[in-house]
């Protein structure tokens, strides 16, 4: 009798679960799957930064991938493909020639976010040259105004880039920490009150490398990386106080030895592809 | 037993709700469609409305109306995600092509997603209005399709910005756009001061109370207007609406309001220089006037500055500054013409008043110097003060020979301070110019025999 009961209940149990089912069927989704319309520029862009790197180079305005409260807006669309180029060339290439294939691939931001105007600090008389968030992103800005005949102008993205991927590195292996006890004293957040000139005779090879000691680092890489080496060592052997020379010798080395060391790469040897492949981005 | 009568009615209980679990108990839907479809469709009404005007959309933006005026756009959105685009910003009004998307952000919205002529309001590099430009955006959000009209604003300005597109009706947007644009940028020139035109720019309203004129106040930079009806006793009201010039007139943004009546659409009217809307009977005039709309007692206190005798001086190489008229410039510039051949310039001017008048010659004096010439001086009367709180200065005659033989250098000069039916002095605090700023106090004076000329300068 029981087990008679029990058969009854579990067979009324699935009567009432199977009686609800809704017979029809499972319709197109609601979510606008389309592909999006892609232009020579979107197709050149996914064959050699998406596929090859997995990395969006993000140029179409998304209001919500900069600040909302500064006034920016999107470059025009003929000067994002000579920027871009410049990344491929003086940036991906030498790292992968060094680094090997997959250098690039295992430790980049996944996207670039390019803005055509400057971004003006409020209250402040500094502008944001690029942004970098969390090793996933970088954000360069004023993509307008660079002058391809003229190597300085198309040098400040790529020092840009060269800063924000050596945090990107530091975030994967960290800086030794005897890095910031070399000179710590002259770290200030008021370092725009300074020139380059002033802080190379504290020690720093910049201004903004004077902000603290992880600016300090990336700094030092991102000067090495965008100029050649008799460029680089006329700005240290030009600094007047012999202290300083050192401070800044002493910090290229540990810089040296930090790609050496966790990334076999040779910085002068990275330093020569990039500066060759800079010089030939200009028109 | 009790047992089995207890599983027999469980086992009716649960059969009870077998059946009756699967009933419609659905109450009326709001909706025929999910979220998301109804998300979609309207994404999808915005792309048809836009693409399906072959000829292209009127668009004007104001981009915060409570700091600045607008601009007149014309866009073609093509279905293949470019549109077409031209402004009266500035005077590069080529058709330039960029790309835009129809996409859901906060709601429904319409991004430039690359530069075109719409982010020239966004550009922060835009000369004195440098890190901020006019404030504009390049993503909207769709607020309503009515009469013909899309209207979308922006979310950071939601109740300042306006962006409102209606269809061109051309037959041929290319050529016709760029007309337009250029036909509402050339308007936008006849409220600037010009040689001629009278420094007394006022907005004047004419209904059944009577005729107030307001100060405009108008700031060419910002396109934004800041009128101020100043009463006898010294009350203040003002007024504040941004511009957005037309191919015909202009339109103000908010409109204005005054004694209950609305106006918010003004025609140019060549005759008279001036843009005029009616609205029942009554009109609000934008025009520059032979009279200032409120003359302040500010002379009262120039004519008590260093003992009643104020020394004025205008020199042209402290910088401009907006007060120095037009016409006032073209006399100096006129006069360095001429003298340039010459390897000579004017130095600066200065006026010697007196307001004690004792009845004697020469009170007053008017000193021009030159770079590479002899100063002249020229004798006026003491300043005069009169009711209506203009003063007056009259001419007497050159001091010396030389001043007597090239008076003809400094009669325009003189002519402009021997104003017969007065003149106008205002104190404006601190002298500023656009290369300078120093603690002197600064003045205007503007003629009103030609009240088209005005000068700032400084008392020292």
């Amino acid at each position: 009798m029981k087990n008679i009961i029990k058969i009854i209940y579990l067979q009324v149990l699935l009567l009432a679960i199977v009686s609800c089912g809704n017979s029809d069927a499972v319709g197109d989704s609601q979510i606008d799957t389309d592909p999006p319309i892609l232009n020579d520029l979107d197709l050149w862009l996914r064959d050699n930064f998406v596929e090859p790197y997995n990395i969006e180079v993000q140029y179409k305005w998304n209001i919500n991938e900069t600040d909302i409260d500064r006034f920016l807006h999107p470059p025009f669309e003929q000067n994002v493909k000579p920027i871009a180029e410049a990344l491929l060339k003086a940036w991906i290439e030498p790292y992968t020639a060094l680094g090997g294939e997959n250098f690039i691939k295992n430790i980049a931001p996944r996207q670039f976010t390019l803005s055509g105007g400057f971004n003006f600090n409020p209250n402040s008389p500094t502008i944001t040259l690029g942004v970098a968030e969390a090793g996933s992103k970088i954000t360069l800005f004023n993509v307008d105004y660079l002058d391809f005949s003229d190597v300085d102008i198309i040098k400040q993205p790529l020092k840009t880039v060269q800063h924000e991927y050596a945090h990107i590195l530091n975030q994967t292996v960290p800086v030794d920490p005897i890095y910031g006890q070399i000179n710590p004293e002259n770290y200030n957040s008021n370092w725009f009150n300074r020139s380059d000139e002033e802080a190379r005779e504290l020690g720093y090879i910049t201004a903004y490398a004077s902000s603290q000691e992880s600016e300090d680092f990336v700094e030092m890489v991102s000067e090495i990386l965008t100029n050649s080496k008799e460029d680089y060592d006329a700005i240290v052997d030009g600094i007047a106080s012999e202290q300083a020379r050192a401070i800044i010798r002493f910090k290229e080395s540990l810089v040296v030895e930090y790609y050496k060391e966790n990334f076999n790469i040779d910085l002068y040897e990275l330093q020569a592809l990039t500066e060759a492949a800079t010089l030939e981005l200009i028109n | 037993m009790k047992k089995i009568n207890i599983k027999k009615y469980g086992l009716l209980i649960v059969l009870l709700l077998a059946l009756f679990s699967c009933s419609n108990d659905d109450t009326t839907e709001l909706f025929d469609t999910a979220p998301a479809e109804r998300l979609a469709q309207r994404n999808s009404e915005l792309l048809n409305l836009l693409t399906s005007e072959s000829q292209g959309y009127k668009a004007t933006y104001f981009t915060k109306n409570d700091e600045f005026g607008g601009f007149t756009f014309y866009m073609k959105f093509n279905e293949n995600g470019t549109v077409d685009m031209t402004s009266d910003f500035n005077s590069e009004t080529e058709i330039q092509t960029s790309s835009f998307d129809v996409r859901f952000g906060t709601t429904n919205e319409l991004i430039f997603t690359t530069r075109n002529h719409i982010q020239k309001v966004s550009d922060p590099l835009f000369d004195g209005l440098i890190a901020t430009g006019y404030k504009g955006t390049s993503v909207f959000q769709y607020f309503n399709f009515e009469d013909g009209k899309i209207i979308f604003k922006d979310v950071r300005n939601r109740n300042t910005s306006s962006l409102v597109l209606e269809p061109t009706g051309f037959t041929n947007f290319e050529a016709e756009s760029v007309q337009k644009a250029e036909a509402s940028l050339a308007q936008r020139q006849n409220i600037l001061p010009k040689p001629t035109s009278s420094v007394f720019q006022i907005l004047r309203i004419e209904n059944g109370g009577g005729v107030s004129n307001f100060n405009l106040n108008y700031d060419s930079l910002r396109h934004y207007a800041k009128p101020t009806l100043t009463s006898d006793s010294g009350e203040v009201s003002e007024l504040a609406f941004g511009m957005l010039f037309t191919e015909t007139g202009l339109i103000l943004s908010p409109a204005l309001e005054f004694e209950g009546q609305t106006y918010e659409e003004f025609t140019y009217d060549v005759a008279s220089n001036s843009y005029i809307s009616t609205v029942n009977g009554t009109t609000a005039t934008i025009l520059f006037a032979d009279w200032p709309a409120y003359i302040s007692p500010n002379i009262f206190n120039i004519a008590q500055l260093d003992g009643g005798a104020p020394i004025f001086l205008y020199r042209p190489s402290l910088g401009a500054n907006s007060l120095t008229s037009v016409g006032h410039d073209a006399i100096i510039d006129g006069l360095n013409d001429f003298l340039g051949g010459f390897g000579i310039s004017v130095f600066d001017y200065i006026f010697f008043f007196d307001f004690d008048d004792n009845g004697q010659i020469c009170e007053g004096q008017f000193r021009l110097r030159f770079n590479g010439f002899p100063d002249l001086n020229y004798c006026f009367s003491a300043a005069t003060i009169n009711d209506d709180r203009t003063f007056n200065v009259t001419f007497q005659g050159p001091l010396d020979q030389d001043s007597l033989d090239f008076q003809f250098l400094a009669q325009d000069l003189i002519d402009f301070f021997n104003s017969s039916n007065g003149m106008v002095g205002e104190l404006h605090g601190g002298f500023e110019t656009d290369s300078a700023r120093f603690s002197n106090l600064s003045v205007s004076f503007a003629s009103l025999d030609s009240p088209n000329l005005r000068v700032y300068g400084l008392f020292f």
